[in-house]
């Protein structure tokens, strides 16, 4: 993973809010060709959170609706299974995870857990759909990319699956090269 | 008091069985205002023929103030009664809406199904207050407006009998047109209470569905439909509005033809001196006079056709008998039953058409737990509803100790049978009020001597597994003065453990009020005076204290805000200008959507002339913004370090030259308020003045238990939810204090329909609420499907622990993993019974129970 992109300047947050969080979320994949003017109301409409380790974002079972952007630190993606926590995927500094939640109501399938102190910027259904409403002609842009962000992180949890099976032994590192 | 079936009633039963008292009254009331009506036309008539005629001055003042005080006491008359009949009207209204209600609440459920709820409620509300005008005056102004007629027609034969006759003339004409006009009114009247009703059931049916109308964003099909309807009512109200000033016009044009003889034979007559001058004003006058009951006539033939169609629609609606009976027949004592079931031969039609349970036949025994389990829609839920009278079977029998239920009232199941469905119904109200929801009205009917003690309430709640979620409604409330001046010892004791355990912890969840540091989360008001001022937090309350006025003027603090509030009400023009009509974009600003336009008109004139010249009332507007703002909230700005120091400057000094309190005392906890006697806490805190500082020994007695436990304001709840509901159940528990959260938990405000309650929380307050009535008989229809896996076993324990033996429990049950624990276990399948029997056997069958197991 690309860490030179991790340091962002956290101490400065507090002295430009909407603009760098705009700046954040221009450079994600997600929003990129996004009109900025799209990317300011969202940047204003989002709210910044911090975890701690341990901290749960995202709980299966309860109702989906925040999409998170990892700001600083690590998520980890795991799921219960037969009474056992199995983690599936590790996320960092700029990965997008809960897209689907500002598409469909749904109960999540999966758990969001911190690995270490964690910052996010978190955006919810309703915004999402106040946004696009305001601006129809994103609306098929955003579409399209919160379903590609779903489809890489199932074809990174796949492969990360297909390893463990494979190679039981094999560490996380190996799967996020896929 | 029922003496006729309600729906059966004439109109005007009300009017001769209510208040026949009144109404008398009413009726000699009027006869004498009569009187008074006519005198004032023979004083007329001998004020010019004697008076005047006669020059007779002193007459002339008799006559006059005789004229004068008659027309004052018909006046007065006039208003007694017109008060008499709303009065009688309404109290009318008050007996028909009641009994209408009752009527209503007993009817059998397929009304429900068929009936929306918007045309009941718009029956029951604005359709019988329109009745209730007319049943007021429904016998009387029909009896005076008659009498009033003759009695001036009367007058006028007795002034000259061939005027008088003439000009009754065109009476009878009136009389054949007017009926024809209203008969059409009527008919388009009907049309219009219908659609009226539809228009009310429609916007019932998406107010209620608002989820899945903004779910789908489908606002141009629901408004669709209410175009169609408002169009029908404008089309219906037109030809409505057509006959109803045809009738005022012919009226009219009657009316005219009455002068026109007048002064055509009259003044004939009077040039050749068969007419006293005199004679023909009075004679005028009393023309006139004759048109008021006529017109009171019109208008309650009017209203009477309209409250007659309005009654009638209403009657026909509801014009259902309820399947089951309150009271018995016979007086007799409410059955206490022992529990044994037993269905022979029992079979269910819907509709007559379909069969939803086929010759089934079973035997309980008293205190038994039986499961009824199947696929689904094999009839094992109508079974369950059949047995607490929801419905009614179609043939064969179904008994509670050898009473037929249809035999019994609905009393008699109140008493004995307890109820919790799939998806039960919490009334809003208290947490306390749906948990005593049955057990009051066996109360109130004399069933049982007293509702659960406070004890026996806490345990059911700890029973079903709500011991937590009250705690939390607890901590959410403001605990009353009196209960709070008593534990805050033990509250501030819990501020101490959260803040010396927890602290660390918490930091991403909380931001404690910490007495040196700016708060984020709190508007930059409360950040100056740290504390709580008068109350809830409201901007306008700072606005009009003088004190903190002149101390933000005389620190200088005044002109940096009214700085950063013009800043902010700029930047929040410029970037939600374009969004201003959606309320949902200004939660990222100090603004209210509703003050946009006003801000939008002050920033334009502030930018044309010097700020200092702006009305100081423009300049509040300003001040207002930048006391509200709450940078953790509002991203709309972002204050700088040196504008939070100069707050917290502001803070210290405020709190040392306005309030005398150190702020490191207050930040140590080293000012240690006397303990107040609780006379003086509560004159303290009714005093919308009083102000209590962020001190860390300092109870904030109008903020939440949660607020003052955690001394600070929460950022992110779901971080803090499990740790504080564990700890506080700990810390409460060692001091004794948990039974008075909980008590104060139940008090908790379930919202509308319990909207303020998860589906858990709503399923097990219904379960407790059907445990604590202890009838002899439970029923369950899938009453734990919703619960977690802990939950549906705490209640299943109870089930099988504490109504073993002493309650018959017929239970549907959906997950099989449940059902080893009861007696006996009933198979069905397509509205049959396959296989009955207890578990060990069934499974050793290996039957359908046996496949049904393995298949899950």
């Amino acid at each position: 993973m690309d860490s030179s992109m991790t340091a962002e300047n956290n101490t400065e947050h507090s002295a430009c809010r909407i603009s760098c969080d705009s700046e954040f979320l221009r450079k994600s994949a997600t929003f990129s060709g996004v009109s900025p003017e799209v990317i300011k109301l969202f940047a204003y409409l989002s709210s910044r959170r911090s975890f701690k380790a341990g901290d749960y974002l995202i709980a299966q079972g309860e109702k989906a609706n925040q999409a998170f952007f990892v700001v600083k630190g690590t998520v980890e993606i795991t799921v219960h299974h037969r009474n056992k926590e199995i983690v599936l995927q590790e996320l960092e500094a700029h990965a997008f995870f809960g897209e689907l939640a500002l598409l469909a109501k749904f109960q999540w399938f999966f758990n969001a857990r911190a690995k270490d102190d964690l910052e996010v910027i978190v955006i919810d259904q309703k915004t999402f759909q106040k946004v696009i409403e305001k601006f129809p002609e994103s609306k098929d842009l955003l579409t399209e990319r919160v379903i590609q962000a779903r489809v890489d992180r199932l074809v990174q949890q796949t492969a990360f699956m297909i390893d463990t099976f494979l190679d039981p032994e094999a560490d996380k590192s190996s799967a996020a090269i896929v | 008091m029922a003496d006729t079936d309600i729906t059966k009633r004439s109109l005007f039963y009300w009017v001769y069985n209510r208040y026949r008292g009144l109404q008398v009254l009413l009726l000699v009331i009027i006869v004498v205002s009569l009187f008074f009506r006519v005198f004032p036309l023979e004083m007329q008539r001998r004020i010019i023929n004697v008076a005047i005629n006669l020059k007779m001055i002193d007459k002339l003042y008799l006559y006059c103030v005789l004229y004068m005080g008659a027309v004052l006491i018909a006046g007065l008359l006039k208003y007694l009664t017109n008060t008499m009949q709303m009065m009688i009207g309404q109290k009318i209204l008050i007996g028909m809406r009641k009994e209408l209600y009752q009527h209503i609440l007993q009817l059998p459920l397929p009304f429900f199904h068929r009936t929306q709820t918007g045309t009941i409620i718009s029956a029951l509300t604005a359709e019988l207050t329109a009745i209730a005008t007319f049943l007021g005056g429904a016998l009387a102004v029909p009896i005076t407006s008659i009498l009033t007629f003759f009695t001036f027609l009367g007058f006028m034969i007795y002034l000259n009998p061939l005027l008088g006759l003439l000009t009754m003339l065109i009476y009878p004409f009136e009389m054949a047109v007017i009926p024809l006009l209203q008969r059409w009114y009527n008919k388009y009247n009907r049309k219009r209470v219908a659609t009226t009703r539809t228009l009310a059931s429609v916007v019932n049916e998406s107010v209620t569905g608002i989820h899945e109308v903004q779910g789908n964003a489908s606002y141009i099909l629901e408004q669709g439909k209410l175009d169609r309807l408002v169009k029908k009512i404008y089309s219906l109200m037109t030809k409505l509005f057509i006959f109803k000033y045809g009738i005022k016009f012919s009226n009219n044009l009657f009316q005219s033809i009455g002068p026109f003889l007048l002064f055509l034979i009259g003044g004939y007559m009077a040039i050749h001196g068969e007419f006293t001058i005199g004679a023909l004003v009075a004679f005028l006058s009393a023309y006139e006079k004759v048109y008021d009951p006529w017109k009171e006539v019109i208008e309650y033939y009017q209203s009477y056709q309209d409250a007659r169609v309005r009654y009638k629609q209403i009657m026909t609606l509801f014009a259902y008998q309820p399947e089951f009976l309150l009271e018995p027949l016979e007086k007799r004592e409410v059955f206490n039953l022992k529990g044994e079931i037993s269905a022979t031969n029992l079979n269910y039609w819907v509709n007559d058409s379909v069969q939803l349970l086929q010759d089934i036949s079973f035997q309980i025994k008293p205190g038994n737990h039986v499961a009824l389990v199947g696929f689904s829609g094999s009839g094992k839920s109508t079974l369950s509803l059949l047995l607490s009278q929801l419905y009614r079977i179609s043939s064969g029998s179904l008994k509670i100790d050898n009473h037929e239920i249809s035999d019994l009232t609905k009393r008699d199941l109140a008493r004995n049978v307890a109820n919790v469905a799939q998806h039960p119904f919490i009334f809003t109200g208290t947490v306390r009020d749906n948990l005593l929801y049955a057990s009051n009205t066996l109360q109130k009917d004399g069933l049982i001597e007293a509702i659960p003690s406070p004890q026996e309430q806490m345990e059911m709640i700890r029973e079903v597994g709500l011991e937590e979620d009250t705690l939390r409604w607890g901590l959410r409330s403001v605990i009353p003065l009196e209960k709070a001046a008593q534990m805050r010892e033990s509250f501030l004791k819990m501020r101490e453990v959260i803040h010396h355990e927890l602290r660390n912890e918490f930091t991403q969840a909380i931001e404690f009020y910490d007495a040196h540091t700016f708060l984020h989360h709190q508007p930059i008001a409360t950040n100056l005076i740290f504390g709580t001022y008068g109350g809830a937090y409201h901007v306008d309350k700072f606005i009009t204290n003088q004190q903190f006025r002149s101390f933000l003027s005389t620190t200088g603090l005044e002109k940096k805000l009214l700085d950063l509030g013009l800043i902010i009400a700029r930047s929040t023009i410029e970037f939600l200008g374009d969004f201003r009509a959606d309320e949902y974009f200004f939660q990222g600003s100090p603004m209210s959507q509703a003050r946009f336009d006003h801000y939008e008109a002050l920033v334009k004139r502030a930018a044309k002339i010097e700020f200092d010249q702006l009305k100081s009332k423009e300049l509040e507007s300003f001040l207002q913004l930048a006391l509200d703002f709450t940078p953790g909230i509002h991203k709309i700005h972002t204050l700088n370090k040196q504008f939070e120091d100069d707050i917290l400057r502001g803070r210290s000094q405020f709190l040392k030259q306005v309030a005398d309190i150190d702020l490191d005392e207050c930040r140590d906890g080293a000012i240690q308020t006397a303990i107040l006697p609780i006379s003086d806490i509560e004159k303290q805190a009714r005093t919308t003045t009083s102000y209590t500082p962020f001190c860390f020994n300092q109870y904030l007695f109008n903020r939440t238990l949660r607020d003052n436990i955690l001394f600070g304001t929460v950022i992110n709840q779901e971080l803090i939810r499990e740790k504080l509901g564990t700890l506080a159940l700990e810390v409460f528990k060692k001091h004794g204090l948990l039974d008075d959260i909980m008590e104060i938990g139940l008090d908790f405000h379930v919202g509308s329909k319990g909207d303020n309650l998860s589906g858990g929380q709503k399923q097990k307050l219904a379960l407790a609420r059907a445990f604590l009535k202890h009838a002899p008989i439970l029923i369950m229809d899938e009453a734990t499907a919703s619960l977690d896996n802990r939950s549906q076993a705490r209640i299943q324990n109870y089930i099988e622990t504490r109504l073993r033996g002493n309650t018959t429990v017929i239970a549907v049950v959906h997950r099989l993993d449940m059902i080893s624990g009861y007696d006996h276990i009933i198979v069905m399948k397509d509205g049959k019974i396959v296989e009955a029997g207890n578990y060990q056997n069934l499974i050793e069958q290996q039957g359908v129970l046996y496949g049904l197991v393995n298949d899950s």
